[in-house]
């Protein structure tokens, strides 16, 4: 067991069980599952993506590039979760990854000797030929030996939440600069969120020994955190990552809810994603660890001295017996002074400075440290963990020394990601041997402590006091900087990149990507950032390049003789840690993707066993199927000769109404429409286009003039808000002083269509009125009581639409059916109107004109419209454009299919060929035979013709003949009852 | 003890009331003539005696009364020659959402900020709650909501606020 005896912030008083590959194991509350392997004894956690390299525990956050497993079980697993990260809970299931037979014995393990093969780029030039083998076997074998975890491939089972949160000063970070930004920031009386990713407050404070006021750092975060909470306009979020930075002070962050249980409880969301608007921003996410290059620096048990000192201190677990600790300067010297201090044996320090500190020299020499001066890490040795680490003197020699701990110290990194959100690029700072926030960080924003790369306690301590007044400053609270909280000034001085070259040497571990692969990108002429970056993948793995990505950009550097300065970064983007797909969604899954509109008459429709189709987002009846009847056709070919002869009701709730009033009413719906509608007369309604600025039509419908100042218009289903917000165009930028209103009205009225030869006798019983032809003619609308009575007709058939407030549409469906009337759905509908040749969603797809359509004559010339002038350009006048028929099939048997091409009977089926294509297609129970629609070029003058409807898509090949697109009565004398 | 009740508030007479250009002056002294109630300034909503006026866009509010009652004519009179009135009673539905977890539930459904220093009673606002569009309204200060979506979308948002609320809403 490597748990120390004492120490640490875990809870020793409780246990909790766990498994790794099957194995039970026990740790500790406040253990994660890295320390709690670690306390075990495990090591070797996964095997690497490309060449499937044993690979252990690297670091001890969320950055860590290797120690990715697999969690959970079921619809629950999860691929690449970094061991690291996941807080230890009782019944934890994990499996190692990319692994086959076993972690211990890995066949693909082989991969590592193929190495010169699967080099950068080894995909564009080794899989070539032949050709038709890349889909085939390349790549199914490539994607079956590289990457990492296995998703679930069963539905997520746990719910998602978002959420929105609003503040005067958000906090990004709970470390030392965070918590002293919260305090100063808090006491204002401003609204302050502070979000840490880690479950407890502290950062860095956690991992290290060291004095605040006095206290101990993780006592002293204690204490503060419980001040912050005590602030009632303070809301601390623990467990939530900060991802994403956006324009005016908005942040994505998510919050792991219940990634810390087994599952979540009942109604709890696994996590939630939070949408936070600040006023003012401190940006203290503090630095990672980088990663140093050398040969071999991937093997099980090679860590960062700072992870080292994070296992020590926070879970009291020994990462190892015998340690090594390679650094260039102090920081690696803080990592020996802890493994002294907690009796692990330091075997040798490598410290590649010429000249060490004759401070750092003697604790070397108290400890009984081997010290190498000026000396480097040539190899390590070991099958699946560290064994040996190969020392390399200043003057050439070579040790052997026997280590299972390599703890290196190659730097930090400011976690700079968010401040670059917004395009920013970071600015390379040589004294501090780092990348720091730009100098324009998103507006409102602030980079406090050490993400702007003052990694001194105490100097991060006063710079977070003075970034959370300044912010509450900002934004607008009268407040004064308390006094930061004290500590001593540690003044480390910065350790730079160290890049020791051989083979093996990783600059990213999760993508496997070598210093050879860099140089190997450099010869190829990949030299900029962003092109090696590609060509080599280094950076783009699930870690983002956290701990290597400056490592390949040093090394880069170095090959192209560049500064770090000149070489720069790749650019960062949210989200800047993994975001599960589902917490992005949200509650937006399944049924709930978009809400979904029900008309008044809904319930009376499922009552009678309707079948629903989704109509945009409102949901219709489709058809009524009957007892007997087992295919749709014959429920919808019974609903049309249903009106064809006798009377049938259908619900047109959803057709957009909208009601104008105003003097000017007349003048706006003149300007709206191609036609002449401030001559309808009180009591009439007028069928009406509307075009688009470009001239192309925009939607058809009717306009009933209720009042003198009074109308009330059609749109489609489709394009009902569409057409509203075209007129609110209209009236608010066009014709600002036209005195009308309009409101949409769908919603308020249910609407049903009567229609068939005995629609009169059925509206005259439900309305209990007599309406006699001479009294309200075709085209005539009206008030009776509460409803409104429009005599229009969509199927050519005697028909009506009366519509009555919503809450009462329910019974008038039901009074309705009850004197007689068929109910018919959204199929019955469009065979009527296809039967009568009336353009709908088919022919209304925005790349028609009022000609094409057959509705030319509406064209007014005597008055001006929206798309008047555009309309008149010469393309659009074109006979040759494709024009509204309708057709029949040669043989009168052989179904129409909409999306099929018009070609010449003799030509062959290419696009030189095409003259067309059926818009609209459906089987005419009054016919007898398929019927379709379609836009042919030069269409009304070519009725009589016989063409190839040719649908390679779905193998049809049919002759069709053109005639006129009314099939059934064209001459309209039904309409008139 | 439910943390958030919500209950359907049924039916609402409302009136689409607007005013032609420059003519809002006017409007609202014949308003306040007759009615005794304020045109509602932006984002705000006002009543008196059982009328409310929530103010919806520059030049245009809605004047709504709980229950079934013939307002149009009144409004087309008051109206007159400075603007006009469009019924659109029936149009809505209005969740009344009232208690100390009513703001919690919000935060999860509306991208409005609700704190008290940012939203308090007689303040109003159009937005989105689960891609619906919605009419805010805070009533008073326990705090009380009304959402307002076209009556088509009831049901969605009502399982939208159900989902959201889980254990700590109650139904009535």
């Amino acid at each position: 067991m490597m748990r120390l005896a004492a120490g640490g912030l875990i809870d020793r008083s409780r246990s909790v069980r766990f498994a790794f590959d099957g194995r039970v194991y026990t740790g500790h509350p406040g253990d994660t599952l890295a320390s709690a392997l670690l306390a075990n004894g495990v090591r070797l956690l996964g095997r690497s993506f490309k060449y499937h390299r044993p690979r252990g525990i690297m670091t001890a956050g969320p950055e860590d590039p290797c120690a990715l497993v697999e969690l959970r079980t079921g619809a629950r697993r999860e691929p690449n979760t970094p061991a690291t990260a996941v807080e230890l809970f009782d019944g934890l299931e994990a499996q190692s990854q990319n692994r086959f037979p076993s972690l211990r014995f890995d066949l693909m393990a082989a991969n590592g000797w193929l190495a010169p093969l699967l080099a950068a780029g080894f995909y564009y030039k080794t899989f070539m030929w032949p050709a038709g083998w890349w889909e085939r076997v390349y790549e199914p074998l490539i994607r079956r030996a590289a990457g990492l975890g296995r998703a679930s491939g069963l539905p997520d089972p746990d719910t998602y939440d978002r959420a929105h949160l609003f503040c005067d000063v958000l906090i990004i970070g709970a470390g030392p600069a965070g918590l002293a930004a919260a305090l100063a920031a808090g006491r204002s009386g401003a609204r302050v969120v502070l979000c840490e990713a880690d479950a407890r407050l502290g950062g860095r404070l956690l991992a290290e020994t060291c004095e605040i006021d006095g206290q101990p750092g993780a006592a002293w975060a204690t204490s503060t955190e419980a001040t912050l909470r005590a602030f009632p306009e303070l809301r601390v979020l623990t467990r939530t990552t900060v991802f994403g930075a956006y324009d005016h002070g908005t942040y994505a962050a998510v919050e792991r809810l219940a990634d810390h249980q087994p599952f979540p409880d009942a109604h709890q969301p696994r996590e939630r994603v939070w949408r936070i608007v600040a006023k003012r921003t401190v940006l203290a996410a503090g630095a990672v660890e980088r990663l140093v290059a050398f040969p071999g620096n991937d093997r099980p048990g090679v860590m960062l001295a700072g992870a080292v000192r994070c296992y020590l201190n926070r879970y009291a677990v020994a990462p190892g017996q015998t340690a090594v600790v390679a650094t260039g300067g102090a920081e690696g010297w803080r990592t020996v002074e802890a493994l002294a201090a907690r009796g692990i044996r330091v075997a040798a320090v490598v410290d590649r400075r010429a000249e060490v500190p004759p401070a750092q020299a003697a604790l070397a020499q108290r400890i009984g440290a081997r010290l190498f001066a000026g000396a480097r890490i040539g190899a390590t040795r070991g099958a699946t963990n560290l064994r040996t680490v190969i020392v390399e003197g200043a003057t050439g020699g070579a040790q052997r020394l026997t280590a299972d701990l390599l703890a290196v110290a190659g730097g930090w990194n400011p976690q700079v990601q968010l401040a670059c959100h917004l395009g920013g690029r970071p600015v390379w700072d040589e004294t501090r041997a780092a990348f720091l926030p730009p100098t324009t960080p998103p507006p409102g924003m602030e980079v406090a402590g050490a993400a702007a790369g003052r990694f001194g306690l105490g100097e991060s301590l006063r710079d977070g006091t003075r970034a959370g007044s300044d912010a509450a400053v900002a934004a607008g609270f009268a407040t004064t900087a308390p006094e930061p909280p004290s500590a001593p000034d540690d003044d480390t001085p910065a350790t730079p990149i160290w890049l020791m070259p051989g083979r093996k040497a990783f600059v990213d571990l999760q993508h496997d990507v070598t210093m050879d692969d860099i140089a190997l990108a450099h010869r190829e002429g990949f030299r900029a950032v962003e092109h090696f970056k590609r060509y080599t993948t280094h950076g783009m793995a699930t870690d983002q390049g956290k701990t290597g990505g400056v490592l390949g950009m040093a090394a880069m550097a170095a090959l192209t003789g560049r500064s770090m300065a000149e070489t720069g970064t790749t650019l960062h983007r949210p989200p800047s840690t993994p975001v599960a797909i589902g917490a992005l969604a949200g509650r937006h899954r399944g049924k709930d993707f978009r809400p979904t509109r029900l008309t008044p008459g809904h319930a009376w429709a499922a009552e009678q066993g309707a079948s629903f189709v989704e109509s945009g987002v409102w949901l219709r009846a489709q058809w009524f199927p009957r007892a007997g009847e087992t295919e749709w056709q014959q429920s919808v070919d019974r609903e049309v000769l249903a009106v064809r002869n006798g009377v049938g009701v259908s619900d047109v709730s959803t057709l957009g109404k909208i009601e104008l009033a105003g003097p000017d009413g007349g003048a706006f719906l003149d300007f709206l429409y191609i036609n002449m509608l401030s001559t309808l007369p009180v009591g009439r309604v007028r069928y009406g286009a509307m075009l688009r600025e470009d001239g192309f039509v925009l939607d058809d419908g009717t306009v009933a003039r209720l009042e003198a100042e009074r109308w009330v218009i059609t749109t489609t289903t489709a394009n009902a808000a569409r057409v509203l917000a075209h007129m609110e165009f209209a009236h608010q930028v066009l014709r600002p002083n036209l005195r009308v209103a309009f409101v949409s009205v769908t919603d308020r009225w249910a609407q049903y269509a009567v229609a068939g030869k005995r629609a009169r006798e059925v509206i005259q019983a439900v309305l209990e009125h007599a309406i006699p032809d001479a009294a309200f003619p075709a085209m005539a609308c009206g008030t009776f009581g509460s409803a409104r009575l429009f005599r229009i007709s969509f199927s050519g058939e005697l028909a009506y639409e009366i519509a009555v407030p919503a809450r009462e549409g329910d019974a008038l469906v039901r009074r309705i059916v009850a004197a007689g009337a068929v109910p018919y759905g959204l199929e019955a509908l469009g065979v009527l109107r296809i039967e009568k040749g009336h353009p709908a969603g088919g022919e209304l797809n925005g790349q028609t004109t009022a000609r094409d359509l057959g509705l030319g004559r509406l064209l007014s010339a005597r008055k001006d419209f929206i798309g008047r002038a555009m309309a008149l350009r010469p393309a659009l006048l074109d006979p040759a454009r494709p024009t509204l028929v309708g057709l029949r099939p040669a043989d009168r048997r052989t179904r129409l299919r909409a999306g099929a091409h018009l070609l010449p009977r003799d030509a062959p089926a290419r696009i030189e060929h095409d003259q067309g294509w059926i818009t609209s297609a459906a089987f005419s129970p009054t016919l007898g035979h398929p019927i379709a629609l379609a836009l042919l070029t030069n269409g009304p003058a070519r009725h009589g013709e016989r063409l190839r409807a040719h649908d390679p898509v779905r193998d049809g090949e049919t002759e069709v003949d053109v005639v006129e697109p009314c099939f059934v009565d064209p001459e309209g004398l039904r309409l008139r009852g | 003890m439910a943390d958030c009740t919500a209950r359907w508030i049924a039916p609402i007479t409302a009136v689409s009331l607007a005013a032609w250009p420059g003519e809002a002056p006017a409007l609202a002294a014949r308003l306040r003539a007759r009615f005794a109630l304020d045109l509602a300034a932006p984002g705000r909503w006002t009543q008196a005696d059982g009328l409310v006026c929530v103010w919806l866009a520059p030049d245009h509010w809605q004047i709504e009364r709980v229950g079934r009652h013939d307002l149009l004519p009144a409004l087309v009179a008051a109206a007159a020659e400075h603007g006009a009135a469009i019924d659109v009673s029936d149009a809505r539905a209005v969740l009344r959402l009232s208690g100390p977890g009513s703001r919690d539930l919000l935060a999860r459904l509306l991208p409005l900020d609700l704190h008290p220093r940012a939203f308090a009673p007689h303040h109003a606002a159009s937005t989105v709650a689960a891609h619906i569009g919605v009419q805010v309204r805070q009533i008073d200060a326990r705090p009380t909501y009304d959402l307002a979506c076209l009556r088509s979308y009831a049901e969605s948002l009502g399982r939208a606020v159900d989902h959201r609320g889980g254990l700590a809403l109650g139904w009535e």
